[in-house]
């Protein structure tokens, strides 16, 4: 491969492209194909044959179109529009372009779910096929990878990823430039790139969806990476849970291979890069960079203390670069359109999109990406379309087992990794779960702390017996049996957890308990003093109702 | 019959779902309880051999039920 043959594969694509009367994309990840996709494609496809159309109406595959819980979504190019709850019936009508047929169920780029979002992650979802390397390059694919190898010294790059100060997207943040520098920076012959996958988070479904509807991005991130830092080899470590992610990732990168994008001699240049899968076994803990080394070494999956780092000492040893795959999807953008442009995007501190999963009582559930900073508000009422009729927010979780709530009084609180700390949440991975009137943040942090001591590894005995205690406490407090101590005890517990676990899981544990204990405490001390659940769904205690 | 408790799953209503399969007196149904199967925005999420069903009830799931009953009869 050479930057003319990548300029000819584009050219081709678009004039291939440019003939057509129509491309139909129809959505291919998880949650639409779960809806029935497959058999709406199907019959697209049956469709084009049946009224002539070959050559002239194109059916395909594409990323995740956002709003899952209307699937199956099909986007329509010629009406630049995508058309919800397509199903095989509808096929004939899609095809003929009647979208006329589709009151309600049609929406353009100004509709509320679209509107507010600015997709850049996401930005090939509706245009690019994930299944087609040449789809793909079409869309300007590999260039910002030929630009950092032709025309880029890995200093220069750096500087780039420094400039748009992207921070680490798994969830804790940290500037990414500095990390890949600390790893740069080490004289070592062999270094490695691994992308963390493992997203295992409960109610957290982006990367998943990032894999299967754009695997390229993220190896084409990869790539880059592996010539900042020196290294050729990469790996994607990815959960066994996730199947269509491993699918798609291993067409990716044969294809990759085959067009010489991966692999030896990367555009006739001295750099290589090859990229292998590693798949995981669905431990949550697996997800902690030390934990994913150890797995992937083919040791029991736990963490081990740090330093050092990584990216001092890694897989088998060496300096590895770990990053999350939301964060390696950033940067072919970042290197195309330059660090200045990607810092433009959100806030001074936290500059860029996040895709998040908005999932729970809101109207309008699915893959949302927004510039952080984006209100909440912003997120829930103008992208989700609020609470459904019938049901009353009380609040938003965000980080999964590792984060925390927030109450409507923080409705407008920007959703960035500062604002949301400082209000006792995290963003973590990008999960956010709305929650009515009618659940119990007593329940809900006992349903958090099983889940972490479920997943607990066992090695360090504050995260083994704390997370065991804790939810004993918590189970007592929602079967009624709560005492006045109890809720010290608790905070004692979240205390002595953060400070002495070895790892995230244990050290984040009681995050759910801590920021329920601080805004919604009211409800703790109901079940304790009058054995009474205010959301009512405790069935062993009174049945009371919200202030 | 996998049933997931994932936190979507579980604040839409899945533990009164498995609880509703366990109180169906089927033995021949083996039921898991799942974390997560990453169908969030289809809450609650059942797994049925192998099938995902989104946005399930306690009326599509009887429907499920007594159609397996059927079937088992035969």
């Amino acid at each position: 491969m050479t930057s003319d043959n990548l300029l000819e594969i584009e050219q081709g694509e678009h004039k291939r492209q440019a003939k057509l009367d129509n491309r139909i994309l129809c959505c291919m990840v998880a949650g639409c194909l779960s809806s029935g996709a497959r058999a709406t494609r199907r019959e697209l496809e049956l469709e084009v044959a049946r009224q002539g159309r070959e050559g002239r109406v194109e059916i395909c595959g594409t990323g995740c179109l956002g709003w899952c819980s209307r699937g199956p979504l099909v986007r329509d190019t010629a009406a630049n529009a995508v058309l919800t709850e397509v199903t095989a019936d509808d096929a004939a009508d899609v095809v003929r372009g009647r979208l006329d047929r589709f009151a309600g169920r049609l929406l353009t780029d100004d509709h509320p779910f679209y509107a507010h979002q600015k997709r850049v992650i996401l930005g090939n979802s509706g245009r690019v096929d994930p299944e087609r390397i040449v789809s793909y390059i079409a869309a300007g694919g590999y260039q910002a990878l030929l630009k950092a190898v032709a025309e880029m010294t890995p200093q220069e790059i750096l500087q780039e990823i420094k400039t748009s100060r992207l921070r680490g997207r798994g969830g804790a943040g940290y500037p990414t430039g500095v990390k890949w520098e600390l790893v740069a920076r080490h004289e070592s012959p062999t270094k490695y790139v691994v992308c963390n996958a493992d997203e295992g988070d409960p109610g957290a479904f982006m990367n998943r969806s990032v894999l299967e509807g754009d695997p390229h991005r993220v190896l084409e991130g990869m790539a880059i990476a592996g010539l900042v830092i020196g290294a050729s080899q990469g790996y994607v470590y990815v959960r066994g849970e996730s199947p269509l992610a491993v699918e798609r990732l291993q067409t990716a990168i044969r294809q990759a291979e085959r067009e010489g994008l991966l692999g030896g001699r990367i555009f006739d240049y001295g750099f290589q890069f090859r990229i292998d899968i590693r798949i995981g076994a669905g431990a949550y803990v697996c997800g902690e960079e030390t934990a994913l080394i150890a797995s992937m070494e083919g040791q029991r999956g736990q963490p081990r203390p740090r330093p050092p780092y990584p990216g001092e000492r890694g897989l088998w040893g060496q300096p590895t670069l770990i990053n999350n795959v939301e964060t390696f999807a950033a940067i072919p953008g970042i290197i195309r359109n330059g660090g200045a442009w990607y810092a433009s995007i959100g806030t001074p501190a936290s500059p860029g999109t996040k895709v998040f999963a908005l999932a729970g009582r809101v109207r309008r559930t699915g893959l949302a990406e927004v510039p952080l900073g984006t209100s909440l508000r912003t997120l829930l009422h103008d992208i989700g379309g609020g609470v459904p009729d019938g049901y009353q927010f009380k609040a938003a979780q965000t980080g999964g087992p590792a984060g925390g709530c927030i109450p409507a009084a923080h409705l407008d609180a920007p959703m960035d990794y500062d604002s949301l700390r400082g209000i006792g949440s995290m963003m973590g991975s990008g999960g956010l779960i709305v929650l009515d009137t009618s659940t119990c943040m007593v329940d809900l942090s006992r349903f958090f702390m099983e889940f972490c001591m479920d997943e607990s590894c066992g090695k360090c005995i504050p995260c083994r017996a704390g997370t065991v205690q804790m939810h004993s406490i918590l189970k007592r407090i929602v079967d009624g049996e709560g005492r006045v101590a109890d809720l010290a005890l608790l905070e004692e517990l979240s205390g002595l957890m953060r400070q002495t676990s070895l790892c995230g899981l244990g050290q984040a544990a009681s995050n759910p308990v801590s920021s329920t204990l601080r805004h919604f405490r009211a409800e703790y001390e109901a079940h304790i003093r009058d054995r009474q659940c205010l959301a009512g769904s405790c069935d062993k205690l009174h049945q009371g109702v919200m202030a | 019959m996998m049933i997931c408790e994932g936190t979507a799953c579980y604040v839409a209503g899945a533990t009164a779902l498995s609880r509703q399969v366990t109180q169906s007196g089927r033995s021949d149904w083996d039921l898991e309880i799942g974390r997560c199967v990453g169908f969030c925005g289809l809450a609650p999420v059942a797994v049925c051999d192998g099938v995902t069903i989104g946005r399930l009830d306690a009326a599509r799931l009887e429907k499920l039920i007594s159609a397996k009953d059927s079937s088992d009869d035969k």
